[in-house]
This record gives structure tokens, C-alpha cells and sequence, in this order.
């Protein structure tokens, strides 16, 4: 079993190595598309500052007691901080790979290789993943700090809820990959690559809590959302460190087995597209 | 066969195009729905939900416009690193005309068309008509509005004629463009001079929305909002944003042209 596991790490190691010795290559792309980012979150804590002073002023209440879906001002932003750290740290997005092998013509071959196609691309997302990571979510963690010196951020999560949470994320990632290469496989077969990624990216970003958290969405989107697996990925870990399970050993425990659930739902899908694609392939001669 | 793929792609470009549209909508619709959620019953700051929108709506048009016609600038860098630019050398036309004129992006269509459709909705709902006089002026607002996107484009791109790829300094640039979806009175000191006098783009929604809800009264928008205008009249504010643009489009022609005589220089 060890010496399995041993071969499993050596066969997929230098995927991972190897893109993330690319990925370094993109460090200074990564620099500006923080400051595009840091840019984002400068203007949702003006909004959201203007909201909840309207908000204050409409109920006559200070401004620090008004709390919109649950969230306080302050938990807003924390829960914005937070956004932005967990999303990178769960992107195990396998579509840029899948894309580069069908534009570069070696899908086929990819497909039929005797390595686990599925395995080979979750260790290059995760030599992606782990670059990216380390930049983006140091700098949100870094710039969390340095809010919280302004803002009274909730740091309210006990130290549960901090391993549920990194479990959470763990899981969350699976998921991430998971959907992600299920969506590769769909690109695959519909040929339509740049539109349809886009198309998964703005749905992905909106259904997981990406813009306003999922508490606040009206009945109808949170229905839609329940039923997708894209709020499994950031908005269900982001709650965990929102100290939304603290003392609540059922809830947490139960959440995260939905996110086990989902995990073998897209696990199935992803493998049901995979075959499909493969006989794709073979009785299309490549 | 040879048609039946011919017909593949070009399906696949149409497709492309109608998701591309498609998630261009869920963005809107994502916004559209934050502002429903949060902000129907009480506005932000001096502005209602439907003066928000016509921000909004604001915020689209020139954008949209601009992007309409010069969507060719963001591409310099990728033309030039993959050797694709000196063909514009060798054609009789101006290199800059050229490269505008080639490029007409349809999908900016969709951007104008929720722009327009906002309008459209929402100034009923505030019950403001607009004069013939208005509709002018809101046309100069538009216009230089989109010239001042051009221009800060322009200026962006011509970096490109130096370190070959300009997409992340015109992507930064363009982002900035994002605050004015908001009404500026909510920023800082700052960031409300950077949005009047760096990157200008206060003058694309902001100042056109202040003109057509006629909110020179308003106290709260006078003091965080106009604080950096100078002349607080409508022909005012439309008479700085056009020296704006203009002042803009020159220093990006400038450079541009600097960059253009560079990197002819260097023997392409």
C-alpha cells in the first residue's frame, strides 16, 4: 500500500513541478492582477459602507448595530477578505490544461494514455494552485490584518471551527476540480472553448458567494445555488471562519459531509463524461 | 467534409459569441440583483435606487461606446509580440486609424443596449423629461465620455511600444474605471480626485447622472461629489469634461506616436 502511494506521488510529482515552475514565470501578470483585485476590495468597502450607512440612517440605528442578512458591517468585510483568500486558495481550475491540450491537438492522446488523464491534471491544478496561493492568498491575509486595524473584523471563529474550516477548504478544492474538469470534458465534446469558460466563470463566481454572500441572495437564487455545486467550493469553507459553526458540532459536521456527498456526485459525473470522451476518441480514430 | 467544418466553426464562433453575450448578462444580472437586494429600500448616500441605476446606466454607455469602436488598442502588446504589427507600418493609412477601424466590437453592443435599456427605465421612474437642450448636452456628455476611455486606452496602450506588452497596465487603468459604477460621494478625498483629474473617469457616469437628476441642490453630492469641478453649472461640467478628453486624447496621441517612432526606429 506505502509503496503504491510512493510510485502514485513520483508518477504525478513532476506535473505538478512543472507547472508551477511555469507558473512562477507569470509572477509579475500575478503582481498586477493583484493590485487589480486590492482595487476590487477598495471599492466593495466604500459600497458596502454606503449601504449600511443607508441602511443606519433608513432604520435609525448606529451604524455599527445594523446588520443586513445577518452580517454587521464589519463582517462584511471580513467576509469580502475572506472571499478572496479561500477562491485562491481552492481554484484547482483544470479548463486552462484541458484547453491548451485540445488547442494543441494532443487531447486525443491524453485521453487515451494509460496515466489517469483526471489524476495527471489535478496535479498540475495543484502545482498552479500552490504559486498562486502563496500570492494572492498572503497578500488578502496580509491585507485582512491590516484592515482589521481600522475595522473591528469578527475574528470570532474558536479553534474548531479553524481545522473544520481548513477541512472545509480541502474539500471545497475537490470540488472546485472536480467541476472544473467535468466542464473541460463538456468543452471537449461542444468544441466551444473561450465563451463557455467565461460563461462557467461569471455563474461560478455569482453562485458561490463571489459578489454578495449566499445569505443575502433572494429565495429564488439560493434555490438555484443549493442546487449547484459552486457554493460548495468558497462560500461554505468562507463560513466556517466566519464562526458561523462555533459551538455547533452537528451543523459543522454536517456540512461538511454535504460537501463529502458532492464530492462523489462530481466525482461520478466527471467519470461519466471521462469515458464518454475516451470512446469519443477511440471510435473516432483521434 | 472540408464544409462540414467550415460550418463547425463557424457555429463554434457563433455559439462563441451568443455565451459570450450570455455571460455578460449574468454579470449584469449580479449586479442589477446586489443593487435590488440591498439598496431598493434605502439608496446610497443622497442617491434612490433608480438615480443609482442611472448611474448605472451611465456607467455603461460610454464604455460601451468606446468599446464599440477601439477595442483593437488593448490587443498592440499581443500584435506586436507575435509579430503582427508591422503590417499597419506598411499600409498607407495611419497606423492608429487603422488599427481602430479594423477591429468593430459587436458584443459592445450588449453593453450600450443595458445602458440604454436602464435609461430608458429609469428616468420615468423619477419623472424627468428631457429637453431637446438636455438631450444634447447628455449626447456631449456621452461623447466625452467614450473619448475619455479612448484616451486614457491610448495613453495606456502606447506602453506597449516599450516593454511589449500593455495589458496589464491598460487592465489596471480600465479597472479604475469600475468605481464610477458607484456614486463618487462615497470615496475618499483621494480617490475622488483620481477619478476627476488622473483617470477621469468620474466624468463618464457620475457627472452626466448629476446633470440629468439635477442634483446641483444637493447638498451632500455639492460637497463629496462636485468638489473638484469647476464650474458647477451643466455646460460647466460638460465644458471640463470635453477639455478633460481632449487633454487626454493629446497626451495619448503623443505618446503614442512617440512610442510608434520608436519602435519603427528599431528596425522592424
Amino acid at each position: 500500500m506505502k509503496r503504491r502511494f510512493g510510485s502514485l506521488f513520483r508518477r504525478y510529482l513532476p506535473f505538478t513541478r512543472s507547472v508551477m515552475l511555469g507558473a512562477l514565470q507569470y509572477r509579475f501578470r500575478f503582481l498586477f492582477w493583484l493590485l487589480f483585485e486590492f482595487l476590487y476590495i477598495i471599492i466593495a468597502y466604500y459600497l458596502w459602507k454606503g449601504v449600511y450607512e443607508a441602511r443606519a440612517l433608513a432604520e435609525g440605528a448606529t451604524f455599527d448595530l445594523v446588520t443586513i442578512g445577518g452580517y454587521s458591517f464589519a463582517a462584511m468585510i471580513l467576509y469580502v477578505f475572506l472571499e478572496k483568500i479561500v477562491s485562491s486558495l481552492t481554484a484547482l481550475a483544470a479548463e486552462n490544461f484541458i484547453d491548451d491540450d485540445i488547442h494543441g491537438g494532443n487531447i486525443a492522446l491524453r485521453l487515451i494514455k494509460p496515466i489517469d488523464y483526471r489524476a495527471q491534471l489535478f496535479a498540475q491544478a495543484l502545482g498552479y494552485v500552490t504559486v498562486s496561493a502563496i500570492i494572492f492568498a498572503s497578500a488578502f491575509a496580509i491585507g485582512m490584518l491590516v484592515m482589521s486595524r481600522f475595522v473591528a473584523l469578527p475574528f470570532i471563529a474558536d479553534v474548531p471551527s479553524v481545522l473544520f474550516g481548513i477541512v472545509s477548504i480541502l474539500f471545497g478544492g475537490v470540488i472546485f476540480f472536480l467541476t472544473s474538469f467535468l466542464f473541460g470534458m463538456i468543452i471537449f465534446f461542444t468544441l466551444n472553448s473561450f465563451g463557455m469558460w467565461q460563461l462557467k466563470g461569471a455563474i461560478e463566481r455569482l453562485l458561490a458567494g463571489g459578489l454578495i454572500p449566499i445569505a443575502l441572495f433572494p429565495d429564488w437564487l439560493k434555490g438555484i445555488s443549493a442546487f449547484l455545486p459552486f457554493a460548495q467550493t468558497r462560500y461554505v469553507p468562507i463560513t466556517f471562519f466566519l464562526g458561523q459553526y462555533n459551538g455547533d458540532l452537528g451543523g459543522a459536521l454536517g456540512v461538511l459531509a454535504i460537501q463529502f456527498l458532492w464530492i462523489i456526485i462530481m466525482y461520478a459525473a466527471s467519470t461519466l463524461a471521462w469515458k464518454g470522451a475516451v470512446r469519443r476518441v477511440v471510435v473516432q480514430g483521434g | 467534409m472540408f464544409v462540414a467544418q467550415h460550418l463547425k466553426m463557424m457555429l463554434a464562433y457563433r455559439a462563441d459569441f451568443a455565451i459570450g453575450i450570455l455571460s455578460f448578462a449574468v454579470q449584469q444580472v449580479a449586479g442589477i440583483i446586489f443593487l435590488d437586494v440591498l439598496v431598493k429600500a434605502t439608496g446610497i448616500a443622497s442617491w434612490t435606487y433608480y438615480e443609482l441605476l442611472v448611474i448605472y446606466a451611465m456607467f455603461q454607455i460610454p464604455r460601451g461606446l468606446d468599446h464599440l469602436l477601439t477595442d483593437n488598442l488593448w490587443l498592440v502588446g499581443f500584435y506586436i509580440r507575435q509579430g503582427m504589427f508591422d503590417k499597419y507600418l506598411v499600409r498607407p493609412m495611419s497606423v492608429l486609424r487603422h488599427l481602430i477601424i479594423e477591429r468593430f466590437q459587436l458584443e459592445a453592443l450588449g453593453e450600450l443596449a443595458v445602458g440604454v435599456v436602464l435609461l430608458v427605465f429609469a428616468l420615468p421612474k423619477l419623472n424627468i423629461t428631457l429637453s431637446f437642450a438636455d438631450g444634447l448636452l447628455l449626447l456631449g456628455f456621452i461623447a466625452a465620455g467614450a473619448a475619455i476611455y479612448t484616451g486614457v486606452k491610448l495613453l495606456t496602450a502606447s506602453v506597449a511600444f516599450w516593454t511589449m506588452d500593455s495589458q496589464a497596465v491598460q487592465s489596471v487603468a480600465y479597472e479604475v474605471a469600475m468605481f464610477t459604477k458607484n456614486p463618487i460621494e462615497i470615496y475618499p478625498k483621494g480617490v475622488r480626485f483620481i477619478l476627476v483629474y488622473l483617470l477621469p473617469f468620474g466624468f463618464t457616469s457620475f457627472f452626466p447622472s448629476v446633470f440629468l437628476l439635477s442634483k446641483f441642490t444637493d447638498a451632500g453630492v455639492l460637497q463629496n461629489g462636485m468638489d473638484w469641478i469647476l464650474w458647477k453649472t451643466p455646460t460647466g461640467m460638460l465644458l471640463q469634461a470635453v477639455v478633460t478628453a481632449g487633454v487626454f486624447i493629446f497626451f495619448g496621441l503623443c505618446l503614442w506616436n512617440k512610442g510608434l517612432s520608436r519602435y519603427e526606429s528599431a528596425g522592424s
